[in-house]
């Protein structure tokens, strides 16, 4: 395994390796749940709270998880906090809980949080998994951000709708195109921003290639190297 | 001789990389000296090994291992190293470990079942332990809200009523007494709402049906010896954005106020005025006419029930005491 600073364990997630738009993990709430910012920031912080919890109980406990049982316990782990997730949200939030409430209970077999606990939080000391586990779930509300506010604005016209501050974008004429803030809508955007991401390190390689000519032609990106 | 070598020739960040692996002069025996070849060492957690091995391949005058061992000076000031102990690669390796290889559970000792037993059931012990605190606090604040949402659907569709009680289905007919040893969860079951002088204004009752995706879920105030439907509210649906959640909005909503039953959805250029008739919403006709469904099977099938029961007027509600909001203690 390379060996990390702890600044990197905490940056690395939130966009080198953000889960959802490079490492494209933790997709289902990512498409299912991002039609509205505020569902995007529920189900983020729903996401934070169980990734957080579950790395600083598997890295404090790591040594004495036997390694056979290790994914068992995990697993076991993991749908706790979700399930005291669940409980709260629905005491606390209930108009946000019925949008969402049917994707809490999915955040378990969220393959993000497995990821992190499997490759990170069970090897390293407890610190280090903890920021490992905030700058994952920074990329994660980031990634989610992103489409939440895209969708929203576009789908429906507005921002912050169901919250206090909501304000209209474009004015009652606006015809909202309904696509998006349904499950089609979730996939277009999520594959709109992909290419553009994808688009945006291409033309980065190709400059630095330009730069460094001739001295050497071939440069790979810096995701590459590494 | 050989730090000052590597000083020179090692990449800056390096340093930081072989803090992971032993350093050489750890495994190597004492009299060894590495080799550092100029620029080498590119920093792929490697490091030493390839060092190490370096030894015998890049330095072209290094003939057969024997020769090594006389500590000849060299023309750079390099002296070759001098080899008293065969260092095979193996040993290095089983030394540093394998970089970027993980520890697999096949080097562990073997754990006993028990332990895993134990470990498994304690987790799962103080897991559900932990959710039974949590379910005790949140489940009076998920009831709580689901009771007054009850009750402003309630009030909402019988147009303000002072207070309701829940009447139930028990053997076939209506009562508001359960009696002893009926579970009341698990009984069907409508709202009574009376006016501030105690008298019944009209029945708030809830049924679901199919959509256009899945169940719409309704509540609707009725009027049984008007046969009226006094309004009606979705409390749940699963359709189109934009299309079929229009069944929500007022100017749907609005059709079922004073609506004689049973209704008749119509166009809205084919209305013409009668009392039972409700204005459909062009291009939803699908969630329009469940909602209109939904409304006409539930009368229809309580329309005996409601025939036979006889409201508790007055006297009874006197005697019984339910004040506003009374419909939340028979649940």
């Amino acid at each position: 395994m390379r060996a990390t600073t702890p600044q990197q364990d905490f940056i690395r997630g939130i966009w080198d390796e953000n889960p959802v738009l490079i490492q494209l993990l933790g997709l289902c709430p990512a498409l299912a749940v991002t039609n509205t910012v505020l569902n995007s920031v529920a189900m983020s912080g729903a996401t934070l709270f169980v990734l957080v919890g579950s790395s600083l109980f598997i890295s404090t406990l790591k040594k004495i998880i036997p390694h056979e049982v290790r994914i068992s316990t995990y697993i076991l782990i993991i749908a706790t906090f979700v399930t005291v997730v669940d409980m709260a949200l629905h005491a606390l939030a209930p108009a946000v809980y019925k949008e969402i409430g049917n994707f809490i209970p999915l955040i378990v077999v969220n393959c993000m949080i497995l990821g992190r606990q499997e490759a990170f939080a069970s090897k390293r000391p407890v610190g280090r998994a903890l920021l490992d586990a905030l700058g994952t779930a920074a990329g994660f509300t980031i990634a989610m951000l992103m489409m939440g506010t895209f969708r929203e604005v576009v789908g429906s016209g507005t921002l912050l709708q169901g919250t206090p501050w909501m304000f209209n974008l474009f004015g009652p004429n606006y015809e909202p195109w309904v696509v998006m803030i349904s499950p089609p809508g979730g996939f277009f955007t999520l594959g709109f921003i992909l290419l553009f991401l994808g688009w945006w390190e291409d033309r980065k390689v190709k400059k630095r290639e330009i730069r460094h000519w001739p001295h050497s032609v071939r440069v790979t990106s810096e995701r590459e190297a590494a | 001789m050989s730090d000052e070598i590597r000083k020179d020739g090692g990449v800056p960040g390096d340093g930081e990389e072989r803090k992971e692996f032993p350093q050489p002069e750890d495994v190597l025996p004492k009299d060894f000296e590495t080799y550092t070849p100029q620029g080498g060492g590119s920093g792929t957690g490697s490091g030493p090994i390839r060092e190490v091995a370096a030894v015998h391949r890049d330095t072209p005058e290094s003939g057969p291992e024997e020769d090594l061992r006389q500590d000849v000076p060299r023309p750079g000031g390099l002296s070759l190293p001098v080899v008293s102990e065969q260092v095979s690669e193996e040993k290095l390796t089983a030394a540093l470990g394998t970089p970027g290889v993980a520890e697999s559970g096949d080097d562990k000792p073997e754990v006993s079942p028990f332990r895993l037993l134990m470990t498994l059931g304690l987790a799962g012990a103080l897991a559900g332990a932990l959710l039974v605190f949590v379910f005790q606090w949140s489940e009076p604040l998920i009831q709580a809200y689901d009771a007054q949402v009850l009750q402003e659907a309630v009030t909402e569709v019988l147009k303000g009523p002072d207070r309701f009680e829940s009447v139930f289905v028990v053997d076939g007919s209506l009562t508001t007494q359960v009696p002893e040893g009926v579970d009341t969860l698990g009984l069907d079951k409508i709202y009574l709402g009376y006016d501030q002088a105690g008298n019944p204004v009209g029945y708030a009752m809830t049924h679901d049906g199919f959509g256009f995706q899945d169940l719409i879920r309704v509540i609707f105030g009725y009027d049984a010896e008007a046969g009226q439907v006094l309004g009606m509210k979705v409390l749940g649906h699963a359709e189109t954005p934009g299309l079929g959640n229009k069944i929500e909005d007022q100017p749907f909503v609005g059709e079922f106020d004073g609506v004689n039953a049973p209704i008749a959805g119509v166009k809205p250029d084919r209305n013409t005025g009668a009392p039972d008739q409700v204005d459909m919403i062009t291009g939803v006709t699908i969630s329009s006419k469940a909602v209109i469904r939904i409304i006409n099977e539930r009368i229809a099938g309580m329309a005996d029930l409601l025939a036979a029961f006889d409201p508790p007027g007055l006297a009874s509600a006197a005697a019984g005491g339910v004040t506003s909001g009374g419909g939340e203690e028979n649940q």
